[in-house]
């Protein structure tokens, strides 16, 4: 082996080591992050803060213009919004057959609520079904239109839809 | 060299040796054929399990209406055990004047297994007022009740069984089917000779074989390798197959497959085996949570199943289960106050269920699909779990609201009535979700065991007037609700032959809005749209809605000439419904392995067919044809809820339907002869009244709400005379009507608002 080649192997030699202590570094600080924001409760990164929030309701009301009339519930439609907390609880978890399953039969109670659609449409985007997830993302406009925050989220949803392509 | 006698003695005892080594050798090859069949026989599955298929789960939550004869034969044929007092273990019941105290069995969906607990259901009148778990006092928002078993594809054997293992198996339940059959079962190999002995001087005795002594080792080397005929060489075969078996396997496998096994009983012509199978035929619940008592019954069953079944003489069942109970104690496995407890308590069954095939016409719509995934071979032999959408209180208030309505109908009119059961008045109903797409009930004729043909599914029919929304529809992207039609006949050339369409009643108007001719089907005028709106746009509309059947651009096409099948019919629908959407129909929802595990899932599936708000302007036009139109009678039935329906009538009063659905649900009816013969009745008249009848049996899938109006709908007042935009304050009456926003007409009333005002035109036409 000539001195050349030998410099030449060393060079391969440190640079496996630095991507091995690279790998290393960058899954510690991903584990990091993971912790601190379990420990937090809110999300750091911009991707996964944007699934959160589409995740969360529970203030949706709040946002919502003051022009849409106020009507409450059905006992229907009741029964039908707990089991979409429930399919949300799934997909947070990434089970998406659980969600899947428990939306279809809250869509039957209640047809005309949007975010049924919504989780729907998260549920097979995870799935990778992105026609079955662009479908239920139309839907959930149809019902959601009046609602901006929604909007916003819908319109990030397809997008985000449209890159798993 | 020795004598010839000590040669001659030599020779002889080669021979002798000779003999029996190859004795031995004959017999270790015997044994080693026997152990090799036995492996190759429990190598692969060990029984054929039939697969089973089963209905929805049920939801119930606070404020749902619910019909409470239905629900509680739900809970009747779910297997839930009446008690006296509340209901302490899974699969219990306890029903009062007020409410239902049970606890939800457990059960197993997808992977997920819904664990219960103890619940009141409180009722008020009709409705649940609340669902409170009486352990923690918890309030549950939503119940989902385990699914309803259906039907089992069976194979030649009609064998009915669950598997279990032997870890499920309570130590109570093996220690009374020990005490029963077989005490020294851990002691013996394969045989007991004390036993043996004592049978060989029973029969000896008598001179003919009077008992068995058989072991669980034997019992199950009889039942599963031998002819059940009672020889001494038989007996021979069945000592070896026990030897070998004992040789082979572990005994708790042993009395693990012996438990799978053993016969239990008779379920009509279905036989019960296992003990898995058997605690779900006698006492509604899972092997494992069988009490003392229970395992008793079962391990004295054994015996013979028949003789001592609960359901046969239960005083006798109960002297042979305190036998058990009383052996139970002998061998030290329970104690005497415990007999005494025991033996005192009565015999609690689930109640006799017997084996039917249910939703028949449902059942043989799902194998259609089913049978595509797995071969009959397969369903008859892998146990296989599979869901459907059925809602069983929804099929049986088809069944019987179409029976009823059939009944009605000949009664009322004696010239209905056929002597031969083949030419019989039909129905069908199918009800569906129209957004999910999910079948929940299918009737698809009168009388299953006469006739098996699905009406519903398989029976091109013409369509009538059920087909005008369609018409309608193709046509709203130009005309609104308030276009005017005209109502006078004309002729209309179709294959070189003049046709003129006729209205079913004397209509006087000439002229009509879209809305009053569809509210009161009106042919003329509807033929009048189709021309106007094109007959290729209303053949590509149908092709949107998915006909399957073919659609000519004929005039008559407009009034229903050309054949759909119900099913189709009924999907289309469901896109009014469902605010344009198309959905797929479901009937099956998932398939899972005899261990639970998912194997195929069929999900909801949904395609856009037509601008919302002009599913939401149909809806719009239907419910006034259900208000003031062909299906206004609806009201005098008890119908008061919000309600979109079209009656049809098709020529010569062959066929009758009503289809009529709400934003939760939605149901056709049909009612006709096979052959063709004119029923002589309109929808209205024959198909209406079955809907309603159906309708009111089941209110747990009623919200009572009426469509949301989209956000590119507008209410706006019309005058009444005009059916123009009214002038405020000119205009004496006027009617709120909608519109889709960029087709709001532009006049005004041109009776009343001749010196209108220009701003009360534009507050008008602004919109509000």
């Amino acid at each position: 082996m000539n001195k050349r080649e030998e410099i030449e192997l060393r060079g391969r030699y440190i640079g496996f080591w630095i991507m091995v202590c690279l790998m290393i570094f960058s899954s510690c600080t991903r584990q990091v992050i993971r912790i601190v924001r379990e420990d937090s409760g809110k999300s750091i990164s911009g991707e996964d803060r944007s699934e959160n929030e589409s995740m969360q309701t529970g203030s949706d009301d709040k946002e919502k213009p003051a022009d849409i009339p106020h009507q409450s519930p059905t006992p229907m439609q009741t029964a039908s919004l707990r089991l979409t907390d429930q399919a949300r609880r799934y997909l947070e978890k990434k089970d998406t057959e659980s969600a899947i399953r428990t939306l279809e039969r809250a869509v039957s109670l209640h047809p005309n609520h949007g975010e049924n659609y919504f989780l729907l449409a998260e549920a097979w985007r995870i799935k990778g079904n992105r026609e079955q997830a662009l479908e239920f993302n139309r839907l959930a406009e149809l019902y959601l239109k009046h609602d901006r925050t929604w909007m916003d989220r819908i319109e990030l949803q397809r997008s985000r839809i449209e890159q798993n392509r | 060299m020795g004598t010839p006698k000590k040669k001659k003695k030599r020779i002889i005892f080669f021979i002798l040796g000779g003999a029996f080594l190859f004795g031995i050798v004959l017999t270790t090859l015997y044994f080693w054929r026997l152990s090799s069949g036995i492996e190759e026989r429990f190598a692969g599955r060990r029984w054929r399990i039939p697969s089973r298929v089963f209905s929805d789960t049920t939801l119930i939550y606070p404020g749902q209406k619910i019909n409470r004869a239905l629900f509680h034969a739900k809970l009747k044929n779910l297997g839930y055990r009446q008690t006296t007092q509340g209901p302490k273990t899974p699969g219990e019941v306890r029903i009062d004047a007020s409410g239902i105290e049970m606890f939800p069995n457990k059960w197993n969906t997808g992977g997920e297994k819904e664990a219960g607990g103890p619940v009141r259901i409180q009722f008020n009148g009709k409705e649940i007022e609340s669902i409170i778990r009486t352990d923690t006092q918890e309030s549950i928002p939503v119940l989902e009740l385990e699914p309803e078993e259906l039907m089992l594809f069976f194979g030649d054997e009609r064998e009915q069984r669950r598997l279990i293992s032997i870890r499920q198996i309570p130590d109570h339940l093996i220690r009374a089917v020990l005490a029963a059959e077989d005490n020294r079962f851990y002691h013996h190999p394969g045989v007991d000779p004390i036993s043996v002995a004592r049978a060989l001087w029973t029969n000896i005795r008598h001179g003919t074989i009077r008992q068995g002594g058989s072991t669980i080792t034997q019992q199950l080397a009889k039942n599963y390798f031998l002819t059940p005929e009672r020889t001494f060489s038989r007996k021979i075969l069945e000592l070896l197959f026990a030897f070998t078996l004992e040789f082979s396997y572990r005994k708790e496998e042993i009395l693990e497959i012996y438990l799978n096994e053993i016969y239990f009983g008779q379920k009509g012509s279905v036989s019960i085996n296992g003990i898995g199978e058997a605690a779900d035929f006698y006492f509604g619940k899972p092997a494992e949570q069988l009490t003392i008592d229970e395992s008793a019954v079962l391990a004295g069953l054994i015996k013979a199943p028949n003789r001592f079944s609960p359901y046969h003489d239960p005083k006798l069942c109960q002297v042979r289960r305190n036998q058990v109970l009383k052996a139970m104690v002998k061998e030290g496995w329970l104690s005497e106050d415990d007999f005494h407890q025991f033996s005192s308590l009565p015999i609690r069954t689930a109640g006799y269920r017997k084996y039917g095939k249910r939703a028949p016409y449902f059942m043989d719509f799902v194998y259609e699909q089913v049978s595509i995934l797995y071969p009959r071979e397969s369903l008859s032999s892998l146990g296989l779990s599979i869901h459907t959408t059925l809602d069983t209180q929804v099929q049986e208030a088809a069944e019987e609201a179409l029976t009823r309505g059939l009944e009605r109908l000949e009664n009322r009119n004696p010239r209905l009535k056929r002597a031969s059961s083949e030419k019989r008045l039909q129905g069908g109903i199918i009800v569906m979700q129209p957004k999910t797409g999910a079948i929940l009930a299918m009737v698809g004729g009168r009388n299953y065991a006469e006739s098996q043909f699905n009406r519903i599914s398989h029976a091109a029919r013409q369509p009538g007037s059920t087909i005008k929304p369609f018409v309608y529809v193709s046509a709203l992207d130009e005309l609104t609700t308030t276009s005017i039609l005209s109502n006078d006949p004309k002729p209309y050339k179709v294959g070189g032959k003049v046709w003129i369409p006729k209205n079913y009643n004397p209509v006087a108007e000439k002229e009509m809005s879209l809305r009053w001719a569809l509210a009161q089907s009106v042919n003329i005028a509807t033929v009048d749209l189709a021309m106007r709106t094109g007959l290729d746009r209303i053949v590509k509309t149908l092709d949107k809605f998915h006909f399957s059947t073919p659609q000519k651009p004929y005039p008559s096409l407009a009034l229903g000439s050309f054949e759909v099948f119900p099913l189709e019919l009924a999907r289309a629908y469901c896109a009014f419904g469902a605010d344009g959407i198309l959905p797929y129909p479901l009937s099956l929802r998932e398939v899972m392995d005899e261990k639970g595990k998912l194997l195929k899932r069929k999900y909801m599936t949904v395609a856009r067919c037509i601008p919302p708000a002009e599913a939401f302007l149909v809806n719009s036009m239907l419910q006034t044809a259900v208000l003031y139109g062909t299906g206004r009678h609806l009201k005098g039935m008890g119908i008061t809820f919000p309600v979109a329906g079209k009656t049809g009538t098709t020529n010569a009063f062959r066929d009758a339907w009503f289809v009529g659905y709400t934003p939760e649900i939605l149901a056709l009816v049909w009612i006709g002869f096979d052959n063709g013969e004119s029923v002589g009745l309109t929808g209205a008249e024959a198909a209406l009244p079955v809907w309603a009848d159906l309708m009111k049996q089941i209110p747990h899938h009623l919200s009572e709400t009426w469509f949301r109006m989209p956000d590119d709908v507008v209410e706006r007042d019309i005058c009444s005379s005009s059916r123009e935009l009214a002038v405020k304050g000119k205009c004496p009456s006027t009617v709120k009507e909608v519109f889709i926003t960029d087709r709001i007409p532009d006049r005004f009333c041109s009776i009343h608002g001749r010196n209108n005002i220009r701003g009360m035109a534009d507050e008008q036409k602004g919109g509000n």
